[in-house]
């Protein structure tokens, strides 16, 4: 892979990569040495550029292109309450359930997994084997997956199909920014946030958004049942 | 997948190895010269791999600041010392990172990164055409800031940060509470409308940053964190909080439209959302 320009390096650079390239040549020492010398630094740059691209968000795992719109595009890694690492694109296949919470929260969180466990149980039997369910945390700095496990345990939401998530910063911000979740510390280790469920449907796009508590689960019933029917 | 078959270049076999004759001279001249080479290849490298040296950041002290739009019983928030980029990242530092990462490109971001428009002022994907490369790059959307500065190796300021750096003149640390200064920007703002001229033309601001005012809007890492309900157990009407309640009744001081302002501005985009006057710069 050819190193990429950089057109607005500063000009000391190219001086400086100037005069070691005539040190080279006036240097005229046993080859061997001096690739010995050179390959490690060059190879360091290309291996730096070559990690920047294999994490990159539109780097696809999967043969069939992903819509433009899909979430799957951001490849940030989660790590599940189980401990296992999880990319979104991991989910892709099936309707997703998504919905973001954070462990300490007493009020609404409870009651917001509660509306995912109504909505989950709601779907036709077929639409629900599926049917995968997403909770991501934004509490990224307390949230570890133990916590979360714990919380799990407590709220009676285990399920082989529900995987209860937290990520870094960035990744957790543009998450809640795609599917329409503000949150924002409170103090005291309480956010104030959206109470939003949405569903994804099997490319990874949002194709429906609950938002509030306690709200009727058939509007996103019908959301998953028409993202499952092929060809849909 | 079948790869084509290529040939390899023709290369010449490596050359012979110099005659023993001037062993002993060469030698220490091969010495000295690997030495010189060493001392060159390892500043070249040194300052390739600092790619923030493209432009300066500026120390911004830790402040206390509360939030334009407290949340209930909210008091002020401690914002640690931090780094800044002295002024907004600029065309030709943004074509520098697309140059190098193809798929930030124009035609190659999926629309879920950025709205159709991404770099819509340049001329082509790594062709500026006649935009300044010295003035802000804008129509860049959150995820190609945060990405820009990710790759070199820093982030997008918070809002409180950015905030506390804004709110310095060039004397006092913080001239907000000053109505001839609110009058000054609300007046800057009011000139952003079209392309926007060069970066570090006038005086910096007391902490060495300049155009945190005058040039155009800057995204932050935490935009939408700025009107987010105060009760988590209320729901719905969430847009309309945010636009009516919040600009009217949840203000610490109504009567700094220029703060309303960019949080109205900032509450109002979307990960996505690209346009003209809205740019960004990194911090650390």
């Amino acid at each position: 892979m050819p190193t990429p320009k950089r057109a607005s390096r500063p000009t000391i650079v190219h001086a400086l990569l100037v005069l070691a390239t005539l040190a080279w040549t006036v240097g005229c020492g046993p080859p061997g040495g001096d690739v010995a010398e050179a390959a490690p630094a060059e190879l360091l740059h290309v291996d730096a550029q070559a990690a920047e691209h294999a994490d990159h968000p539109t780097a696809l795992a999967s043969d069939a292109p992903l819509p433009g719109a899909s979430l799957y595009h951001l490849t940030a890694d989660w790590t599940d309450h189980r401990g296992e690492a999880l990319r979104l694109e991991d989910l892709r296949g099936g309707p997703v359930i998504v919905t973001m919470i954070y462990a300490s929260c007493e009020t609404a969180c409870p009651i917001l997994v509660g509306d995912v466990q109504r909505l989950y149980e709601a779907l036709p039997e077929a639409a629900r084997a599926d049917t995968q369910v997403l909770v991501v945390s934004f509490d990224h700095e307390r949230d570890a997956p133990e916590r979360l496990a714990a919380y799990v345990a407590s709220s009676g939401a285990e399920h082989p199909a529900w995987r209860f998530a937290v990520g870094d910063a960035h990744a957790t911000r543009g998450l809640a920014a795609l599917l329409g979740v503000r949150y924002r510390p409170a103090g005291d280790g309480m956010f104030s946030h959206t109470n939003l469920i949405a569903v994804l449907d099997p490319a990874g796009v949002v194709v429906h958004r609950t938002e509030g508590l306690g709200r009727p689960v058939q509007p996103a019933v019908d959301a998953v049942v028409a993202a499952t029917v092929p060809g849909s | 997948m079948t790869v084509p078959m290529r040939t390899k270049p023709c290369r010449r076999s490596s050359p012979g190895r110099p005659g023993r004759r001037h062993a002993g001279r060469a030698r220490r001249s091969a010495a000295v010269l690997a030495t010189l080479r060493t001392t060159l290849l390892g500043l070249a490298l040194a300052v390739l791999a600092a790619p923030a040296a493209a432009q300066s950041l500026v120390e911004i002290p830790a402040a206390s600041y509360l939030p334009f739009y407290p949340v209930a019983g909210e008091g002020a928030h401690q914002v640690p010392a931090f780094e800044l980029q002295a002024h907004p990242v600029t065309n030709a530092d943004y074509l520098a990172f697309v140059e190098a990462r193809p798929e930030w490109r124009q035609g190659a971001v999926p629309e879920v990164f950025a709205d159709p428009g991404y770099l819509r002022h340049w001329a082509g994907p790594t062709d500026l055409g006649d935009a300044d490369p010295d003035a802000p790059v804008t129509s860049v959307s959150w995820f190609a800031a945060g990405a820009y500065c990710q790759a070199q190796g820093l982030r997008l300021p918070l809002e409180n940060e950015w905030e506390v750096a804004a709110r310095a003149d060039a004397e006092r640390a913080d001239a907000s509470d000053d109505p001839e200064r609110r009058a000054e920007l609300l007046a800057a703002y009011s000139r952003r409308n079209g392309p926007p001229g060069p970066v570090a033309q006038g005086a910096p601001n007391r902490f060495g940053a300049h155009d945190l005012h005058g040039l155009v809007w800057e995204w932050v890492e935490d935009p939408w964190s700025g009107l987010a309900q105060g009760d988590s157990r209320n729901s719905g009407d969430r847009d309309v909080a945010r636009v009516c309640g919040g600009a009217s009744l949840g203000a610490r001081d109504r009567s700094d439209y220029a703060a309303f302002l960019r949080y109205a501005v900032r509450t109002g985009l979307g990960p996505a959302s690209l346009n003209g006057s809205l740019g960004f710069r990194c911090a650390r």
